[in-house]
């Protein structure tokens, strides 16, 4: 039976192959598939969720660069994650030289907010409360079928694959697929009113 | 199948992509709605394991692509610039053959104004002695084997001296040699139609000569 993590992993060397042969959107794949994590990881370590999505966006930049020299030896979140960290820890030290030599009348002085926390000029165009949207998420969860939301929570929360729901609740994997999907598109309707 | 279906069949099948599970034949390709809804239930996913930090940011994969894309915009135009200056023989050898062609093209540019200095020089030089109504006059051209313009120059008129002269000569060495009967005869018919036909000439020169053109 194949596992959740290996089914992912998989999927992810599939997708780092493709992007390896040119395909683009298969790292759209990986970025939105990643993207939390890896901004959980900067944010860690920074300290600052600003910095933290800079850190972040570097991290995948720096990631596409260099995936014509990955080899699929560990998994791509694993090599994600060390990119992400060594990001994160040249960030910090270059910040921190950065705060000691302040030049009052250089550009990068507008860049700067009245705390001296550095403001990006790509602000995000929108930012939501993360309480708002887990709020909505999971009333949402709450008036699903219980099969379907049985289904969503071994997959999202559990990890499993869709094999291993299948022998788990006694259901065709067809069914799972569909189980899961409908869950997922139920809770996204309820998502839009936060216009996500 | 409506249209409605196959749009649910398509998501569906992006929701198994997006969990892992298959990946479509072919290249990949997503447009605007797939990216966010790939986005919307990676944001439920993080929700439901506690990733997500205070604060969420819909449009950050967005952004990571669009730099993405800049960037291989940028090493796509340096790349192409390196090839055609350093790597592609072919490129290489067309510049060579344009440099080549340039210089050659001027080389003969050259070659040809001086080529029509020298010559307009010589013909300047050649017809310097000639007066304006001489050069008007060679273009009447000859008639009869003979220029008639050089008429109105004396010119002629030296040639026909010379010919008086030369005939006077041809006529003694008649006289010297002897000739047969019918031979004189036939040469008598030829002389005379010879004479005939130069008083014709003469005669039509002079009438030409008496009224010059103009």
């Amino acid at each position: 039976m194949k596992s959740a993590a290996n089914a992912v992993d998989l999927s992810d060397n599939e997708l780092v192959k493709r992007v390896q042969g040119g395909e683009i959107a298969a790292y759209n794949v990986l970025v939105i598939r990643y993207q939390h994590k890896v901004r959980q990881i900067a944010l860690k370590i920074c300290g600052n969720e600003a910095d933290s999505g800079d850190i972040a966006q570097e991290a995948f930049l720096k990631a596409y660069k260099a995936l014509g020299s990955f080899r699929g030896e560990s998994a791509f979140y694993t090599w994600l994650y060390r990119i992400t960290v060594n990001v994160a820890r040249s960030y910090l030290e270059s910040s921190a030289k950065n705060r000691n030599h302040v030049d009052v009348d250089g550009e990068d002085i507008e860049a700067q907010d009245i705390r001296g926390a550095l403001v990006t000029g790509d602000t995000p165009d929108r930012i939501i409360e993360s309480e708002e949207l887990h709020r909505a998420i999971f009333t949402a969860l709450g008036e699903l079928a219980p099969e379907l939301k049985q289904a969503l929570t071994l997959r999202e929360v559990e990890g499993l694959s869709y094999e291993e729901i299948a022998a788990l609740t006694h259901v065709p994997i067809g069914t799972v697929r569909s189980r899961i999907f409908r869950a997922r598109q139920y809770i996204e309707e309820r998502m839009t009113e936060l216009e996500v | 199948m409506d249209k409605t279906q196959s749009y649910e069949l398509k998501a569906e099948q992006l929701s198994e992509l997006f969990d892992g599970q298959s990946l479509p034949e072919g290249s990949l390709s997503l447009d605007a709605e797939a990216q966010r809804q790939l986005n919307r239930w990676s944001l439920i996913g993080a929700s439901l394991r506690g990733e997500l930090g205070e604060r969420v940011y819909p449009d950050f994969a967005r952004q990571v692509m669009e730099r993405i894309n800049e960037e291989n915009a940028r090493i796509m135009m340096t790349d192409q610039a390196a090839l055609n200056r350093e790597e592609h023989p072919a490129a290489r050898f067309r510049l060579k053959l344009r440099k080549a062609a340039l210089y050659v093209t001027q080389v003969a540019a050259a070659a040809a104004i001086a080529m029509i200095t020298v010559f307009g020089y010589q013909t300047w030089n050649a017809e310097g002695n000639y007066s304006l109504s001489e050069a008007a006059d060679a273009t009447l051209g000859p008639v009869g084997g003979v220029n008639l313009a050089s008429f109105q120059n004396g010119i002629e008129q030296q040639n026909l001296t010379r010919y008086e002269a030369s005939r006077a000569q041809l006529e003694q060495n008649k006289v010297k040699s002897p000739v047969s009967p019918a031979e004189g005869q036939d040469s008598a018919q030829l002389r005379q139609l010879q004479q005939r036909e130069v008083e014709r000439i003469n005669q039509y020169l002079r009438n030409y000569v008496s009224t010059p053109a103009y």
